[in-house]
């Protein structure tokens, strides 16, 4: 079986705009948490977070591509640009679109809060009471018909494909934090099978928006240990021979992917994939999220690309988060 | 390693019943399943119709820890693929998932759609804390922390139901939730024929479940426009491929599907063998198809040329046929593009026509209507269809089934962001 590649790859993030910044800051030991703005709320209890400074999405996209960020929230954008960044760090040749592929791993986020405001500032009765009727006759009227596109989950796959002309095999995973772990699993299967000859891959996503923290903070998971953050990574596969026929540099093979749910063990099942045995790995790559930000679906692939920060190491990459799905990935120096 | 996949279990909970061969029967009656929107205050909605799920109680389908967690959670959509889930099991194997299938060789394949947030859950968390300048009151929330319930995490999570059944069926391997909007159940299910197909798993259980059945549903798909607001009689709106059609009413349901390699298969009753999956991205506008039908031509042929079959060796094509202006057309021209013309095409319907659209379980349920086809030699009709649309100039099995030799039939699904997908499933005998 044909080793898969990855031969380019792109990072978002609280730490870094690339992965060169992305290694050096990892290094250095540095932390992107920081105090949060995009919440402006001085009262709320995690002040500090994964926040991508400085973020401006019309910089993120090219000049004849904004007309679509009216149909993007920020994470979309986040998600688009780290993916296109991803896509056009390839040299070479690339193959016809319909054998170019899209895995993504998203989270669920369908608004930014913001969009509902207006609608429900109708919709109360003179109680202050919540009314649907209200709702409906006055507030909907006034909803920004685009609330429901800006965040379907598949609007990095969507995007990233009509912007880089990407026709092939796709799938879109919202498997929590796990999720572009998945999405990246999937791609490699792809390629061995020869469903595709080259794919994008990766997972974005954000705890930071309102309804992420409050939820957070509901369910008592806004743990001080690992933030909520935002960002994405995303990577180019694509096998060996092809990388090299092509004349691109791999920065490392994917040699082993797993998943299970809550009992099983991803990491035993990506070994016995890589055929190595977990003792064979150099280090396990997990708990990004103290340094970046809890970034809910882009976790994962955050994950692999700060694996990626450890060239010649066998690296076990693995997420197992509580009552989510599991996933691994076990990377190695080519 | 290559395996034939066959389907040995089917559970499904939609309009049309609660179980396989009753809904099958529906869909080749010509049923409709559409009625009126009556789970909400409608005034002031534009819609009137749904296919919605009635009659349903969890507890008849399940009883154990797992539906007692889901109580009061108002989570249909979780429950509808709870109960699915159950019924496909217990049709496959009668009760449990057999020991010869080891947990870590058992994987689970499930598609879901958005949130399905009630009013009442948007009340407490968040509308209570939004102040007279419309902004959100952390504070206040921070405020009733100790008076809200601790598995708030849990509702209405994507994977929620995956998480039940493998608790319940000790289910220890491969997991994906599929979000592929429209596309997906079929995603999921083509996922998980491959895993079988190329012996990673030895069992899986995969399908979809969707209900957006609720206000801010409702609300996401009117806003859009593509919700039919016509003043027929209910079970007349849902019309595709019909001149008259003015977009989709909205369904809701789950089926999911016990997939397991032939040789562990046999002697029990076979529904069909998936014998090819495609997928395809239209890369040309988020919000429309390509006006041609490329893109969702190339999931048909590539499901086609993974089965290993000719365009000539299809009887029947499920369409994903939404009774949209937009979809019928260019989903016409599509299969023009594999098959030929209205005189080599197979023969097309859309059992949207009787359930309505199910978005991301609807890809799933409709196979139901390909294994129909295959169970008894008959294609289920698209109701509603009196004149079709000029631009729609196939033979879409208008009004009544009919019989038919039915050897493979394919099953659209294409989704909202231009993903598609295609399914191929094989009339299984044991004679080959």
């Amino acid at each position: 079986m044909e080793r898969i590649v990855v031969s380019s790859a792109s990072v978002l993030c609280s730490l870094a705009r690339d992965l060169d910044q992305l290694k050096s800051a990892w290094w250095s030991g540095h932390s992107g948490i920081r105090p949060i703005t995009v919440i402006d709320e001085p009262w709320f209890p995690c002040p500090d977070g994964g926040e991508i400074p400085d973020l401006r999405p019309r910089d993120l996209v090219e000049k004849r591509q904004r007309k679509h960020l009216k149909v993007m929230t920020r994470p979309v954008v986040i998600g688009v640009s780290t993916a296109m960044t991803a896509w056009r760090g390839l040299v070479g040749e690339l193959p016809p679109p319909e054998r170019c592929a899209a895995f993504v791993g998203a989270g669920l986020h369908v608004d930014e809060g913001g969009d509902f405001v207006p609608p429900l500032k109708q919709s109360y009765d003179d109680d202050g009471r919540f009314e649907l009727r209200r709702w409906a006759m006055d507030g909907i009227p006034v909803l920004n018909p685009l609330w429901l596109i800006k965040g379907l989950s598949n609007n990095v796959l969507a995007f990233a494909s009509l912007f880089a002309q990407l026709k092939g095999v796709n799938d879109n995973f919202c498997d929590g934090e796990a999720a572009g772990l998945l999405a990246v699993g999937e791609a490699v299967h792809a390629l061995r099978e020869g469903r595709c000859d080259i794919a994008l891959a990766g997972g974005y996503g954000t705890y930071l928006t309102v309804e992420d923290m409050v939820g957070l903070q509901l369910a008592g998971r806004l743990d001080p240990a690992e933030p909520p953050g935002e960002g994405a990574a995303f990577f180019v596969l694509e096998r060996e021979s092809d990388a090299r026929a092509a004349g691109r540099v791999p920065l490392a093979w994917l040699t082993g992917v797993g998943s299970c749910l809550p009992g099983g063990d991803p990491l035993g099942r990506a070994c016995m994939d890589a055929g190595v045995e977990p003792g064979d790995l150099d280090r396990i790559v997990s708990g990004v999220a103290a340094r970046l930000g809890n970034c809910h679906g882009g976790r994962g692939a955050l994950a692999l690309a700060v694996a990626l920060c450890h060239p010649g190491e066998r690296v076990g990459v693995m997420l197992r988060v509580p009552d989510e799905t599991h996933a691994a990935l076990v990377v190695e120096p080519c | 390693m290559s395996r034939r996949v066959v389907i040995t279990g089917v559970g499904a909970v939609c309009p049309l019943g609660h179980e396989p061969d009753a809904i099958m029967d529906a869909m080749l009656a010509g049923r409709s399943g559409i009625g009126p929107l009556d789970r909400f205050e409608t005034h002031g909605f534009e819609i009137r119709a749904a296919g919605q799920v009635r009659d349903f109680d969890l507890a008849n389908h399940c009883d154990g820890p797992e539906a007692r967690f889901l109580a009061g959670k108002e989570d249909l959509k979780t429950e509808l693929g709870l109960a699915a889930s159950e019924l496909a099991i217990r049709d496959a194997h009668g009760a449990a998932v057999p020991a010869s299938a080891s947990p870590a060789r058992r994987g689970l394949y499930l598609a879901s759609g958005l949130s399905s947030n009630v009013v009442r859950e948007t009340e407490e968390d968040f509308l209570a804390h939004i102040d007279p300048d419309g902004r959100f009151d952390f504070g206040s929330a921070g405020r009733q922390l100790e008076h809200t319930e601790s598995d708030y995490r849990w509702r209405h999570l994507s994977d929620l139901a995956a998480h039940l059944v493998a608790g319940r069926h000790e289910i220890r391997g491969p997991v994906a939730t599929n979000y592929s909007a429209c596309a997906a159940g079929g995603m999921a299910i083509g996922q998980a024929f491959r895993e079988i197909r190329a012996g990673r798993l030895d069992w899986a259980l995969a399908g979809g479940f969707e209900s957006m059945i609720h206000p801010f549903g409702v609300l996401s798909f009117q806003l859009l426009g593509a919700l039919s607001e016509s003043d027929r009689p209910l079970p007349e709106i849902s019309r595709p491929f019909d001149k008259d059609r003015d977009g989709f009413v909205i369904g809701e349901g789950a089926a999911t599907f016990v997939l397991e390699p032939l040789e562990r298969a046999r002697g029990r009753r076979i529904y069909g063998e998936v014998v090819g999956f495609g997928t395809s991205v239209d890369a040309y506008r988020v919000t429309a198809p390509t006006p041609d039908g490329r893109g969702s031509s190339l999931c048909m042929q590539r499901a086609l040329a993974d089965a290993g079959l000719p365009p000539e060796a299809v009887s029947y094509i499920n369409a994903h046929g939404t009774s949209t202006l937009l979809n019928d057309v260019t989903e016409t021209l599509a299969i023009k593009r594999v098959f030929g013309g209205p005189d080599t095409a197979p023969p097309v319907s859309s059992t949207k026509s009787m359930i309505g659209h199910g978005v991301a379980a609807a890809g799933a349920v409709e196979l139901i209507a390909a294994l129909a086809a295959l169970r008894d030699q008959a294609l289920p009709p698209t109701i509603n269809l009196d004149e079709a649309d000029p631009e729609c100039d196939l033979d879409y099995v208008p009004k009544a089934a009919r019989e038919a030799a039915v050897h493979v039939a394919l099953d659209n699904c294409f989704g909202f962001g231009g993903q598609n997908a295609c399914l191929a499933v094989r009339r299984w005998r044991e004679d080959g």
